[in-house]
């Protein structure tokens, strides 16, 4: 077999795709990302008003027994202040990310590469998420020594505090290494496999 | 030659849905065959439904970062190759079919006489068998594309793509004539 006999199974009819089956396919996908459109809307409503009921109730938990008084309360506050920090960090990052690899369109090969840097940054992600549980596992102690002294909570912070908060963090960071481990990890060493290709 | 495609960065504004999905329509009424090669060239069996999904995704999604300033086609073909050589089968799938792929001897000569079908399953078979940056190469350079429009695609030398394409031109030949390759 030749080239242009290669050429010739390739322009064959049978290399042609049914109109109506891409209509089908096409139709289909749409319907699925009209249900996912509306599943997001749902979930980002959901967790978006389980942020602020949380954030809320913490708000009235820590200022609700009487005026916040820094000298006293400051672990109460830092642990407030380091999700807002890690915020920071996250999009510190991804703005980097976004200059670094201002056209990943450009090719195929320049959009591998930003996949990789995506990926490099969803695994610092994970391990910056880590430290924050170990950082909040670390603070609770404190805060709850100082929300006892200040008269702001008593008996009842202590299973929440020491027994439910550190069996949540743990379960959260066991989801963390599991998709460290069975998604990022993979990937990575998918993508650095396809660079290798490139010149 | 089609010069390198400047594409926005990825903030490009979202369009209005109505027009997005007239865009969409369109194109894939009008590109209906890009889709078609890349899918076969990548999956066979039923991941070729999940590569389709993938690849709808994909076009879905960029759809905003087009800007007229290369043809759709190349940009489609710059957007479908990209997801299909970076889409992950579901991991089962995937083994299952690597240990198959493992037992199997490669597929059957189907001879000089028989049907377009048969040898089109032949070649693209052949065509799953070669490495992703291969895969999508031959698939660029069957559709008829030019030595620098792939090198613009995958961010190449069009002396490289000429290179490579030889080889990779060599390699199907021979498995077409059922002398396998390394």
């Amino acid at each position: 077999m030749n080239n242009n006999e290669l050429e010739n199974i390739w322009n064959s009819p049978a290399n042609r795709p049914e109109p109506a089956a891409v209509t089908a396919q096409m139709e289909q996908y749409l319907k699925r990302l009209r249900g996912r459109h509306r599943g997001f809307v749902i979930i980002t409503s959901l967790a978006g008003l389980w942020l602020a009921v949380i954030l809320i109730r913490l708000g009235y938990f820590v200022a609700g027994g009487g005026a916040l008084r820094l000298s006293q309360e400051w672990g109460a506050v830092g642990m407030l202040l380091l999700p807002l920090t890690v915020l920071i960090v996250f999009a510190v990052q991804f703005r980097r990310h976004c200059r670094v690899n201002a056209e990943p369109e450009r090719s195929i090969h320049t959009s591998l590469l930003a996949l990789l840097d995506e990926n490099r940054l969803a695994r610092l992600r994970l391990k910056i998420i880590a430290g924050l549980y170990a950082a909040v596992m670390l603070i609770i102690p404190l805060v709850v020594h100082q929300l006892r002294a200040a008269g702001k909570a008593g008996d009842e912070i202590l299973v929440p505090a020491f027994v439910l908060l550190p069996l949540l963090l743990l379960a959260l960071l066991c989801g963390l290494i599991f998709h460290y481990r069975t998604r990022l990890l993979p990937r990575h060493r998918e993508l650095k496999e396809l660079l290798a290709a490139y010149p | 030659m089609t010069p390198p495609a400047k594409q926005p960065p990825p903030s490009a504004p979202p369009l209005p849905p109505q027009r997005q999905q007239r865009q969409f329509e369109e194109w894939l009424r009008d590109h209906a065959a890009i889709l078609h090669h890349t899918v076969n060239g990548f999956a066979d069996g039923d991941d070729r439904h999940d590569l389709m999904q993938e690849l709808l995704l994909a076009v879905w999604k960029s759809i905003p970062a087009f800007r007229q300033e290369s043809l759709v086609s190349t940009f489609l073909y710059r957007v479908t190759h990209n997801a299909a050589m970076t889409w992950r089968r579901k991991q089962r799938t995937y083994e299952r079919k690597i240990e198959k792929f493992r037992l199997e001897p490669p597929a059957e000569d189907p001879g000089e006489t028989a049907p377009d079908a048969a040898k089109l399953a032949r070649l693209y078979a052949e065509i799953r068998r070669l490495p992703p940056l291969e895969r999508s190469l031959i698939l660029l350079s069957l559709d008829g594309m030019s030595y620098s429009e792939m090198a613009a695609i995958h961010g190449l030398t069009g002396s490289h793509v000429g290179v490579r394409l030889s080889r990779i031109r060599q390699k199907l030949t021979q498995a077409m004539k059922g002398q396998h390759y390394e």
